[in-house]
Parts: C-alpha cells; sequence; structure tokens
C-alpha cells in the first residue's frame, strides 16, 4: 500500500502483503488480468528468483504481452502464462533494464469489500421530506432572494499612523468584526463559527495560561524530537484538546505569522509547524496585544507608550515586531548578533546573545515544497518513473496499437 | 472581470448566470488536529471560510450547519466492521486496540487516530450528504462543502489522511435522484477510492487528473477504464510535475466537453483538491488559484446540479484563498485581489493578496504528451455512444448555457439546452428545441419531475408530481 508518506522497510513488507491481500486475481476479465507484485527489490525478481518460478515472469510477460507486447521491441510474444518460455532477443541486461522501466500497474481491487453498493433511481414521491430536512443540516443564513448585495469587495486603504504595524491590522480586523456583527447580527455571528477565531481567543486564556503555553512548546522543539502537545496536555488538564488547538492556531502560529511577515530577510515557510520565534519576541507581541485591549477601552490610538516600552525592553535585542514593521525592514544581524548556520536541511537561526535559549529554526528555508528527502512527498515503494509516457503508454509507440481504449 | 473565458467550440463570454448556492461549514471544524506535523490540517477549512465571510460573500450564499452524519449513514458505503473501529476508537484506546485492527483498517500512520476523528468524519460527511440532498430538492443549483471530498477513503479502511468517503456518500445520495453522476477530480493525487466504489458501474462516471508516477496512491493509468458494468466509465489523466494554467485547461475543457456530451449526466460532483496548486507541500503542479477555478468556472456554465467538495491542500493560506474564490466564482462574483481583514490576516503575509504567481517551474509535460494523453481520451469517450440506459433519440445534449452579462439583472432568461427529465415547453420531438432547465422562466421553479409526453423511454417510469415547496 503506498502512503502519502514513506514508511520504514519493516512496514512496506507488511503493507506489500497487505495490499497483495487486497487484490483480487480475475483471469477471466482481460484487462485485470495482471496479479499486482511490488518487488521489494527489484533485482530480486529477476535475479533471485529463476525461471522456475514462473508468475513474476508470467506476470511480466502477460502484462506486457498484452499490452505492450508489439511495441516492446526486446521481448518475444510467445507468452502463455506459466507456459511462457521467456527467449530474449536482447542481451539480459538491456531486457531486466526495459523490464524494470515499466512499473507494475497497480489494480483497482474488486468484490463486494470494494464497490458501493448502487441505490435505485426514486421518484419524489417516495422521499421522506422530514429525512431530507435532517440531513440538509440547520439553516444559518437563509438563501438570498436577491443578487444586488455587494460583495467581494477587499480591504480599503490604510490611513492609519501606525499602518502596517500588528497593531494596525489588529485594529481593523476588529472593525471588521464590529461591521459585521452590525449587519447580521451577533447569533448569527456566533453561529456562524466566527466568535471563537483570531485573537479573540485570547480572551478566554489568562496572561499567566499563555505563558505556560509557549513556554511548553518553546521547551519541547521537534527538533530534539520532543512532542509538545503531550506536554500541553499535561500542563493544562483542564483544557480540552479542541481548545489547545483552538489557542495554537488563532494566537499562536497567528503572533508567528506576524512575526514572520515583518522579517524581511528571511525566506520563511509559514507551514512549518516547527518554525520557532524568541520567546522574548512572543512575549513582546503579548504584551502588546494586552497593551492594546487596555489602550482601546481608553480610546487611545497612539503608540508612544508602546515606543517607550519598547526601549526599556530588555528584550531590545530580539526582532521586535512593530519596530519591524514601522521600519520596514530589519538588518537581522546588526540588531541581534543572530547568525545562520546551517545544518542538514535545517537553516538554524540562533542568537549569540545568551537571552534566552529559544532558536530560530524552520525545517525549509524557503516557501516551497519540501524537499525530496522529506518523508512526506516520496513514496518509497513505487517504481520511479524514468519516463512517464513510456509509463503510461508503453514503450516506444504510445498505444498505437492498443484496441482496449476503444468503446463499447 | 476575467477575460480568458474562451477556448470552447460553443458560443463563450463571461458566464453570468446566477446560480443559487449553498454553502455548508461546520464551526468546530478548524479545531481537529491530526497530529504534531501532519500536513492535512483542518483549521484550513475555517480560513476560508473567514475569508468567505470577510468578502460579504455570505449576502450570495445559502449557509448551513451540516447534519452530523450517524454510523448509519456511513455505512450506506462503509463495511460495518470499519464503522465500529471508527466509532471505538480514539487516542486513550490505542494501547488496548489491536495493533491487528490497526493494520487491518490502515490507522495509524498517514491516517493517524486523533481526538475527535469520528465527529470529524460525521461533519465531514454529513456536509456532502446535505448537499446532495439540496440538490436532489432542487433547492440549490450548487452545493459546496470544504471540508469534504476525502476522496482515499475505502469501504473498508483509512487512506491519504481520509477515513470516511464522504463523496462516494454524497454520490450514494444524488444517485436517488439522479440517473447518471459524473465525478471530477483536481486533486493533485488520483480520486482512488471514488473510483474504486464506482468502478463496476456506469451511473457514476469518474474522471482524476493527477499526477502518475512514483506518486500516492499509484493507481490512475490510462488504461484503468473502469470493469463489468463500469468498462469505460472511468476516466484517469495521469500527468507529470509542473502541470501549469494552460496545461491543464488545454486538456480539461476538451476532455469534459467530451463528457458532458456523450454521457449526459444529471449531476456534477467537483472534487477541488487544493494540493494541484502551485507551491504546495506535498503536490508537485503548478496551477494557479485562477487556474484552477477555471474548472469550476467552466462546470458552472453547464447549468447542471453541481456539488462542490475540497480535498487535499497542504500549503494552508494557498487552500483557504483557492476556495474562499471558487466559492466566489461559485455565485458569481469577482473579489477583489487585496484581501480584507479577516481573523486570519496574518497568514497571508506579507503580500495579504488573493492571487499567488505560479512559480518558475518547468512543466515536464509536453504538448506532444498531452495530445496523445487528450486523443487517447476522447477516443475512449467516443466509444460510448449514447448515456447508459437512455434512448439516444430521446435525449438532446448537455450544452452549455448561453452566456449572459454578469450585470445585467434585467435580463430575460435565454433558453437552456437540459436533458435528462427536463420539462418541454412543447410535444415536440425535436432535440433541436430548447428545453426549460430548473428554475424556469422568470425564475420560477419548475418541477423536474413532471413530464412532457415526450418523456423518453425510462425503466423507471416517473410519476407527476407536485413541485416541491420552497
Amino acid at each position: 500500500m503506498g502512503l502519502k508518506r514513506p514508511f520504514d522497510a519493516e512496514e512496506m513488507q507488511e503493507c506489500n502483503a497487505k495490499h497483495a491481500r487486497q487484490l483480487s486475481y480475475h483471469p477471466n476479465q482481460l484487462d485485470q488480468s495482471i496479479p499486482y507484485h511490488v518487488p521489494l527489490d527489484k533485482s530480486s525478481v529477476l535475479v533471485e528468483k529463476d525461471l522456475d518460478t514462473c508468475a513474476p515472469f508470467s506476470w511480466i510477460s502477460n502484462g506486457l504481452c498484452q499490452e505492450d507486447a508489439q511495441t516492446h521491441s526486446s521481448l518475444s510474444h510467445e507468452s502463455s502464462g506459466s507456459d511462457f518460455t521467456w527467449t530474449p532477443l536482447s542481451p539480459v541486461e538491456d531486457v531486466y533494464t526495459s523490464l524494470m522501466n515499466q512499473p507494475p500497474r497497480k489494480q483497482v481491487p474488486l468484490g463486494s469489500n470494494h464497490q458501493a453498493s448502487i441505490p435505485e433511481c426514486e421518484t419524489r414521491v417516495k422521499t421522506n421530506d422530514d429525512v431530507e430536512r435532517k440531513l440538509m443540516g440547520k439553516c444559518i443564513i437563509p438563501m438570498p432572494e436577491t443578487d444586488l448585495c455587494v460583495a467581494g469587495q477587499g480591504r480599503k486603504e490604510c490611513l492609519c499612523l501606525d499602518k502596517d504595524t500588528v497593531r494596525c491590522v489588529r485594529r481593523h480586523i476588529m472593525e471588521a468584526r464590529e461591521s459585521l456583527i452590525e449587519a447580521i447580527g451577533y447569533e448569527k455571528f456566533t453561529e456562524l463559527g466566527l466568535c471563537e477565531m483570531g485573537d479573540e481567543v485570547i480572551s478566554l486564556w489568562s496572561e499567566d495560561e499563555e505563558d505556560l503555553f509557549h513556554k511548553v512548546v518553546y521547551s519541547n522543539p521537534i527538533s530534539l524530537g520532543r512532542d509538545f502537545w503531550k506536554q500541553l496536555k499535561a500542563t493544562f488538564p483542564s483544557r480540552t484538546m479542541k481548545e489547545l488547538v483552538s489557542y495554537y492556531f488563532n494566537v499562536f502560529i497567528l503572533r508567528r505569522r506576524a512575526t514572520q511577515n515583518r522579517l524581511k530577510t528571511l525566506d520563511v515557510d509559514s507551514d512549518d509547524d516547527e518554525w520557532q520565534v524568541e520567546y522574548d519576541v512572543f512575549c513582546k507581541g503579548k504584551s502588546s496585544s494586552h497593551v492594546d485591549n487596555e489602550e482601546d477601552d481608553e480610546e487611545e490610538e497612539s503608540n508612544s507608550s508602546d515606543d517607550d516600552e519598547e526601549e526599556d525592553s530588555p528584550d531590545a535585542h530580539c526582532v521586535n515586531m512593530d519596530k519591524v514593521s514601522r521600519d520596514g525592514e530589519v538588518n537581522v544581524e546588526d540588531d541581534s548578533c543572530m547568525s545562520f548556520e546551517l545544518q542538514d536541511s535545517n537553516l538554524i537561526f540562533s542568537n549569540r546573545e545568551s537571552h534566552g535559549s529559544a532558536l530560530f529554526s524552520f525545517d525549509d528555508a524557503c516557501d516551497r515544497r519540501l524537499p525530496s528527502s522529506d518523508c512526506w512527498t516520496k513514496n518509497n515503494n513505487l517504481l520511479p518513473t524514468s519516463n512517464i509516457m513510456e509509463e503510461i503508454f508503453g514503450k516506444d509507440e504510445w498505444g498505437e496499437n492498443d484496441d482496449n481504449l476503444k468503446g463499447k | 472581470m476575467d477575460t480568458d473565458e474562451s477556448g470552447v467550440s460553443l458560443p463563450s463570454g463571461p458566464d453570468g448566470r446566477k446560480r443559487r448556492v449553498s454553502y455548508f461549514y461546520e464551526p468546530t471544524i478548524g479545531d481537529y488536529y491530526y497530529g504534531q506535523g501532519h500536513p492535512m490540517k483542518p483549521h484550513r477549512i475555517r480560513m476560508a471560510h473567514s475569508l468567505i465571510v470577510h468578502y460579504n460573500l455570505h449576502r450570495r450564499l445559502e449557509i448551513s450547519r451540516p447534519y452530523l452524519a450517524d454510523a448509519a449513514d456511513i455505512g450506506r458505503f462503509h463495511s460495518p466492521e470499519y464503522v465500529d473501529f471508527l466509532r471505538s476508537v480514539s487516542p486513550e484506546s490505542l494501547g488496548d486496540a489491536s495493533a491487528r485492527s490497526f493494520r487491518r483498517f490502515n490507522v495509524g500512520e498517514d491516517c493517524p487516530v486523533f481526538e475527535g476523528m469520528f465527529e470529524f468524519c460525521r461533519a465531514s460527511a454529513g456536509g456532502s450528504i446535505g448537499a446532495a440532498v439540496k440538490l436532489n430538492r432542487q433547492d440549490a443549483d450548487i452545493a459546496i462543502n470544504w471540508g469534504g471530498g476525502l476522496h482515499h477513503a475505502k469501504k473498508s479502511e483509512a487512506s491519504g489522511f481520509c477515513y470516511v468517503n464522504d463523496i462516494v456518500l454524497g454520490i450514494l445520495e444524488l444517485l436517488k435522484m439522479f440517473r447518471r453522476v459524473v465525478y471530477i477530480d483536481i486533486d493533485v493525487h488520483h480520486g482512488d477510492g471514488v473510483e474504486e466504489a464506482f468502478y463496476t458501474t456506469d451511473r457514476v462516471m469518474t474522471v482524476s487528473f493527477h499526477k502518475f508516477g512514483d506518486f500516492f496512491p499509484g493507481t490512475g493509468h490510462i488504461r484503468d477504464v473502469g470493469s463489468e458494468k463500469g468498462k469505460y466509465y472511468a476516466l484517469n489523466v495521469p500527468l507529470n510535475e509542473g502541470m501549469d494554467d494552460e496545461s491543464f485547461r488545454s486538456l480539461f475543457r476538451p476532455l469534459i466537453q467530451k463528457v458532458m456530451e456523450v454521457y449526459q449526466p444529471e449531476a456534477v460532483v467537483l472534487q477541488c483538491g487544493a494540493d494541484s496548486l502551485s507551491g504546495d507541500r506535498l503536490g508537485c503542479f503548478n496551477l494557479s488559484v485562477k487556474g484552477h477555478a477555471d474548472c469550476l468556472r467552466f462546470l458552472r456554465s453547464y447549468n447542471v446540479p453541481l456539488m462542490v467538495l475540497g480535498g487535499g491542500g497542504y500549503t494552508i493560506r494557498n487552500v483557504a484563498r483557492c476556495w474562499c474564490y471558487e466559492t466566489a466564482v461559485a455565485v458569481g462574483v469577482e473579489p477583489d485581489n487585496k484581501l480584507p481583514y479577516n481573523e486570519y490576516f496574518e497568514y497571508f503575509g506579507p503580500d495579504y493578496t488573493l492571487h499567488v504567481e505560479p512559480g518558475p517551474m518547468e512543466n515536464l509535460n509536453t504538448p506532444k504528451d498531452m495530445e496523445k494523453i487528450r486523443n487517447t481520451l476522447l477516443e475512449q469517450l467516443s466509444g460510448l455512444i449514447h448515456a447508459p440506459s437512455v434512448p439516444f433519440q430521446h435525449t438532446p445534449p448537455v450544452n452549455r448555457v448561453l452566456d449572459e452579462p454578469e450585470e445585467d439583472l434585467e435580463q430575460r432568461p435565454k433558453p437552456r439546452i437540459w436533458s435528462g427529465t427536463a420539462t418541454y415547453e412543447s410535444d415536440s420531438d425535436d432535440d433541436e428545441k430548447p428545453l426549460v432547465g430548473l428554475s424556469g422562466i422568470d425564475g420560477q421553479t419548475m418541477d423536474r419531475d413532471s413530464t412532457g409526453e415526450d418523456e423518453m423511454e425510462d425503466d423507471n417510469a416517473e410519476a407527476e408530481v407536485d413541485p416541491p415547496s420552497s
């Protein structure tokens, strides 16, 4: 069985076996007469198994002869299952290579344990209205009667003095939420699931709890093989998993992204779960949000008090989110003596100052696909495709002799 | 407005016809978590939802919280042992449950047991079943469930991050009302679970565009065409890395047009897996959001009941962008590129825009390759002389709706051509005669099942019924 990420060799054995068990062999179906066989070690198919073991050979020859025989110059056309006498027309090595270039075709399993049971096409009379209403769920916003409402507008130009800072963005988000509540009412707002979203989730957590959350995450980095979720559950026994996950995506990651967005000198993978920001920076982010809340209550829009906070802060050497965003660019090395080190596929961004031991690190330096060594992208039990067209259509000719695709 | 709407031989232009769109969203979906480091993040659905609402698209949609499908609903496809397993297993029971069960049902690795897993499945399945019911009842023209589209799940096992195949369940619901359903899958991975489920029937045609070769799940060969009664009713479009907008469109449009012509589906299900977008963490295609959405745009223009589902997508900010944009396409709105302020605004930095340019990736699919693939598949489709169980002479072809400008709200509906159990305006047997579609003239809802004298022959005679109460 292929996985979206590969597994150990041990499990591979199991999965292949499982896959083999799954498949059904249907000698009567011309299209499906090929039993699937995935050699763990490709060479073992031809080298270790000799001609007496006909199965792999008959599979390969049947498969190729059936579909590609006339197009495959290196095999003889004489094949008849287990009676097959394989006479290479070219040196063994070439045949071996060409056989290896024809990966086995994974079959679609058939049987009562695979296909769905197709219902009869009923008439409207037979349908049960009560059942249907139940199945349609709960209507929150009814189908609109007109198309006259304006929709699709993006954000307007920001005219704030602290434009593009984290605080500015937060303010605008709050305004957007408030105007939405005004438009649709608080009840619908809640029913749409908009209540516990984004920074609003902070109100459900105390400052101490937030500090603790961040501490637990940073002291259990994945790079050290730790699982911070286990620790989080142990640290917050009264919190449900959903609450922890909610905080994680609505507050924790959001703040991290806010930092990443303002670090213009680094290419960041925003989907990297393990990208870590200096704890102090998060402190700043957290405290400024609480400061924000107080300031908003007082309707004070200036950020002068925030400025003072920054200069007095012992964290001045850290990347400061608001400062960064105001300046536009930050020269990380000047500010904080941080350096880049390449370690394996990780880019470790370490703060040489001894203030805190948390590291900047991310698996993938750039916002691209993960490198091929990453376990999520490769499928180790599938043979590589040297030429996909050959794989699809067979070598040389692209199915010109193939009558199988003609319709009924 | 998009200007590149051309490309088919039928009259084309901006697709302006309004559609009634029903959208399903489970508010707690974002709090389900597959596990540390796992690329599948249900939170992306919440991000999409936030964008959709802050773009004011909710003004153009019906929004429902889905019914949570129960074991009986899920058991309409999945085997009882598997459903019992899903229902009973939990992270705490990991020690108790036999390792054999985990292996048997393929749970534990790609498909980890996570807290609330069965509830998550119930919401996903409930959304797709609900979407199907909306279409069956003609309460909507398009029904969306971004929480669905989990196309790898099999009858008795989990696979590829999917546990319950909501798509199969949704299609089974549609099959109660529609004789032929076409399933189209644009996830970068082959839609194996759905194909397998319907491999032996001609009532569902499955079409999948996917990366093939050294890629999960390994099925989806061009020669997999179906079996038994379903032979030639499975279409597989195997592709190489680097698929771009233009190449994709050059395959999608002609093939789907042919599918619509020869198969004449009465309903369409489109799986919009967003891992075929450029820059996806697991994918290897190079589609832009617009290129991806062009598929939906094209299908929408047919005015056939359409179910739109989610699926893969592992660079979550792009998933949210894509599904938000596709929701806008469904309702007929072209949103601004500058994102509105929303709860997850920072996820979309540093550009904070809706559209993302494809990367400088090499397209390994040469024009010659694609021509070959296209011709092979068109030939396969040509073999389907007429749609199954429908005598040819009674079935007018499914065609694209003649286009209207978006802004013209005063328009008189142009005649629409519709196949299947449409209401005929006259007794004429003439295939060319335009038929009144689902909504009828002046927006009046017509009952699709009431028949004129030239109702096509069918095994199941359909009785005249009253129009559904709205």
